[in-house]
């Protein structure tokens, strides 16, 4: 067996330089992921994106000024991607306004999705299809990660007013949707 | 009392109205119970939205995080060091900006944005090869087993494809399946074997799976 | 050789519209006793057995811990796996190679098995699980080698040392950027090479009527290989290549008991594949020559939705034993030609250390290179 010898001082800088890269991305992959993939809905389409908002960041590390901020320069730059992605292949509008009034008639449901209702978790998923995306996308930006509502904006594109409009709609349909599931009982204890 | 319109409420509750609308709502629901009760039903809505976006989606495929984010680690450290590779062969330009990210953008083929001065600059065959490769690593996903009925037959037969490899007999089947594509190699010998050899992602082995024929 | 059977209670797992597992189903697990792996555990847990049209199917999912109860270190292992009452003809195998077993140490062995087979099922137990070999650092092996895993394994083991003394000169001449760097071209390398749905069938019966012709083969020709491929062709039709023939010359100073010659199949758009080998047992005296042929068909039932029409071959000598048992495989200068980088598979132990540096990263791989 062949001994290497001792590393040299590129090598070292080299692997520390890879771990510091490593940590960075097992700190932030799962929030980035569950960031992507609300606002895309579609796992295969979250990975994709994920891997590519981390490409994006690890390549641009020299534009990042100040390092307490890392998080927060990746999650634009992850919210961003996803976005340009549905502009892309969704053909969404996030500048129009939806209105306030819902389909008549709730979207048939398959047996499997009456299955999954017990669960706690598909039955807020089904909550949030309700809205459109630029609501989800909205909403998502400004009550889960807490961005103000002027980076909302810029973020999307669009005039602060829009925004807001957005986001209020989309918190009224949410809190109908759980009205009306505990009407019916739906909601599992 | 004239209530605040639903709108305001919702906006209220996340503190999005301005200041003056802010005091006027406030003011109203101090002495209005069914616009509290509004706020309330808004609030719980906010965090069961909150609680349910911390929360892993169900994958499909009987897919893990675990597994998905092993995965996803892994073609970002591909894409990067693709990156790097690719920008090695632009000459460097001052005013260009760094070729890096744009390289990974392209080569993930996630978006149709090709830039075109960028293909110009590099090697045709190189380019074309990285983005084929990583295209096809970003689409390689676990494997999911589709059996279709087989056909009965008298003569006996060995398949390999990258779902699995089998025998078949007299109308039976001996199927040998790999529980996780993580870039499978096919194998034939023309004395009548398949194999299929593969890393398993759960153990990180080595394994390949044959079936043989061999007259009784 | 007294044979012992181990039946270890299985939980079976309930999916709510397939039927569970009975016990009836449970496999049969046959180690000798002087076997040097025991069986510790074994989980069918997702097992299950359903009626499929007018067939029984059994999906069967096993993960066996093995415990090393020898006192060398366990290099690979091959188990059969065969299902007696089912395809009497037929049988499975799963092959690790490239592991690192010391004495009294476990590792995990999955199998994943689907067996159909008529409703009027027999009480006997449908699978059955074997030992075929086992080979030791000292590249021993031990078992039956019905299904000459240890020559498969003794090969694998061969390249393994090749591809690690590879890589660790790559460390120690290039430092972790030129190991990194080798790594990516074998990944790129793996997720390039074409996959291909294949099936050969026995007594090369024709199932087209497209117009066949002889196809002689093209060779490609390693420097320091033992064995010369003189001549060979095989009969094209559309997409079936059937009975190749080859005549190959010893030009090493040794006799040859075993050779395998693998070909590359050239379709009409100018694609290529690694299509199969032509395994070879025989007595090859040195300078003597003989020919091989197969009684058999290899067809290519679709490649990306295209049907596939093969145009040309080429073959080259992939592995030789000679009469007292070593090997010769092709060196890595001998695989670096731009046309067979294209084709041929990395080995198991190069893709297994590739997949560390993709899941793990580069660190962990230099561990795992100066392991050795």
């Amino acid at each position: 067996m062949t001994d290497r010898g001792a590393p040299s001082p590129s090598d070292t800088a080299y692997l520390a330089a890879q771990e510091l890269q490593n940590r960075f991305i097992s700190d932030n992959l799962r929030r980035i992921f569950l960031l992507i993939y609300r606002i895309v809905r579609n796992v295969d389409d979250a990975q994709d994106l994920t891997q590519e908002a981390f490409i994006k960041a690890l390549q641009r590390q020299d534009q990042l000024k100040e390092l307490d901020k890392a998080a927060h320069w990746l999650s634009r730059i992850a919210s961003n991607t996803a976005i340009d992605f549905l502009r892309r292949n969704g053909k969404v509008n996030f500048c129009e306004i939806d209105t306030l009034i819902e389909p008549l008639s709730e979207p048939s449901e398959t047996p499997e999705q009456a299955v999954l209702r017990s669960e706690h978790r598909a039955y807020l998923e089904e909550g949030l299809s309700v809205l459109t995306e630029r609501e989800r996308t909205a909403l998502l930006l400004r009550d889960v990660e807490g961005l103000p509502a002027e980076l909302v904006a810029q973020q999307m594109n669009c005039s602060k007013a829009t925004v807001r409009s957005h986001i209020a709609n989309a918190r009224i349909k949410m809190k109908r949707y759980m009205e009306r599931s505990r009407r019916t009982q739906r909601k599992p204890l | 009392m004239k209530h605040p319109a639903e709108v305001q409420l919702a906006l209220f509750t996340g503190g999005d109205l301005g200041r003056w609308e802010r005091w006027r709502v406030a003011r109203h629901i101090a002495r209005c119970a069914p616009c509290q009760n509004q706020i309330q039903a808004l609030r719980d809505a906010g965090a069961e939205l909150r609680e349910l976006a911390a929360e892993m989606p169900e994958l499909p495929n009987n897919l893990t995080w675990n597994r998905l984010s092993q995965e996803i680690t892994g073609n970002i450290r591909v894409g990067l060091a693709a990156g790097e590779a690719i920008a090695l062969f632009d000459k460097p330009a001052p005013s260009k900006p760094r070729l890096g990210w744009h390289a990974a953008l392209v080569l993930l083929g996630a978006t149709a944005i090709f830039a075109v001065a960028f293909w110009t600059s590099l090697p045709p065959q190189q380019a074309d090869h990285l983005l084929a490769s990583l295209k096809r690593i970003r689409t390689e996903r676990i494997g999911t087993l589709i059996r279709a009925v087989p056909a009965a037959t008298d003569e006996a037969m060995v398949e390999a494809s990258s779902s699995g490899i089998e025998v078949k007999e007299n109308g039976r089947t001996l199927s040998l399946m790999q529980p996780h594509s993580d870039g499978s190699t096919v194998s034939v010998s023309m004395e009548g074997s398949a194999g299929v050899r593969f890393v398993d992602a759960d153990t990180g082995q080595v394994t390949t799976n044959k079936v043989y024929y061999a007259d009784q | 050789m007294r044979i012992s059977s181990v039946l270890l209670a299985s939980v079976c797992a309930l999916l709510p519209w397939n039927g569970v597992l009975s016990a009836a189903a449970l496999p049969k697990i046959d180690f000798p006793s002087d076997s040097p792996v025991d069986l510790l555990a074994a989980d069918y847990s997702g097992s299950n057995e359903t009626v499929r049209g007018g067939a029984l199917l059994l999906d069967f999912h096993a993960a066996l811990s093995l415990r090393n109860s020898s006192q060398r270190k366990i290099r690979g292992i091959t188990l059969l796996v065969s299902a007696q009452d089912v395809t009497p003809g037929g049988k499975g195998s799963v092959t690790i190679t490239s592991l690192d077993v010391g004495p009294q140490d476990t590792f995990p062995v999955r199998i994943d098995l689907r067996l159909l087979r008529p409703l009027q099922a027999s009480a006997n137990v449908p699978v059955q699980i074997g030992l075929d070999g086992v080979l030791f650092d000292d590249l021993s092996f031990y078992g039956p080698d019905k299904l000459s895993s240890r020559r498969t394994m003794t090969l694998a083991e061969w390249e393994a040392r090749r591809d690690r003394r590879y890589f660790k000169s790559v460390l120690a001449s290039g430092g972790p950027e030129r190991l990194r760097q080798e790594m990516l071209e074998s990944l790129t390398h793996e997720a390039d090479r074409p996959s291909l749905d294949v099936q050969v069938v026995r007594g090369g019966r024709a199932t087209n009527f497209e117009p066949e012709k002889q196809v002689k083969f093209a060779f490609l020709r390693m420097p320091d290989s033992p064995v010369e491929p003189v001549d060979g062709m095989a009969r094209i039709a559309g997409n079936e290549a059937r009975a190749p023939r080859l005549e190959v010359l010893n030009r090493s100073d040794r006799a040859i008991r075993y050779l395998e010659v693998a070909w590359i199949l050239q379709d009409r758009a100018g694609r290529e594949f690694l299509a199969g080998s032509v395994p070879a047992e025989l007595n090859l005296a040195p300078g003597q020559k003989s020919r091989i042929f197969e009684d058999a068909t290899l067809k290519f039932p679709q490649l990306r939705a295209q049907p596939m029409a093969i145009e040309g071959m080429t073959g080259f000598v992939s592995s030789v034993e000679y009469a007292d048992g070593t090997l010769w495989i092709p060196t890595r200068g001998d695989l670096e030609s731009p046309e067979l980088q294209r084709v041929v598979a990395p080995s198991d132990e190069e893709q297994r250390l590739a997949q560390i540096y993709r899941k793990r990263g580069l660190k962990a791989l230099i561990a795992e290179l100066n392991k050795f």
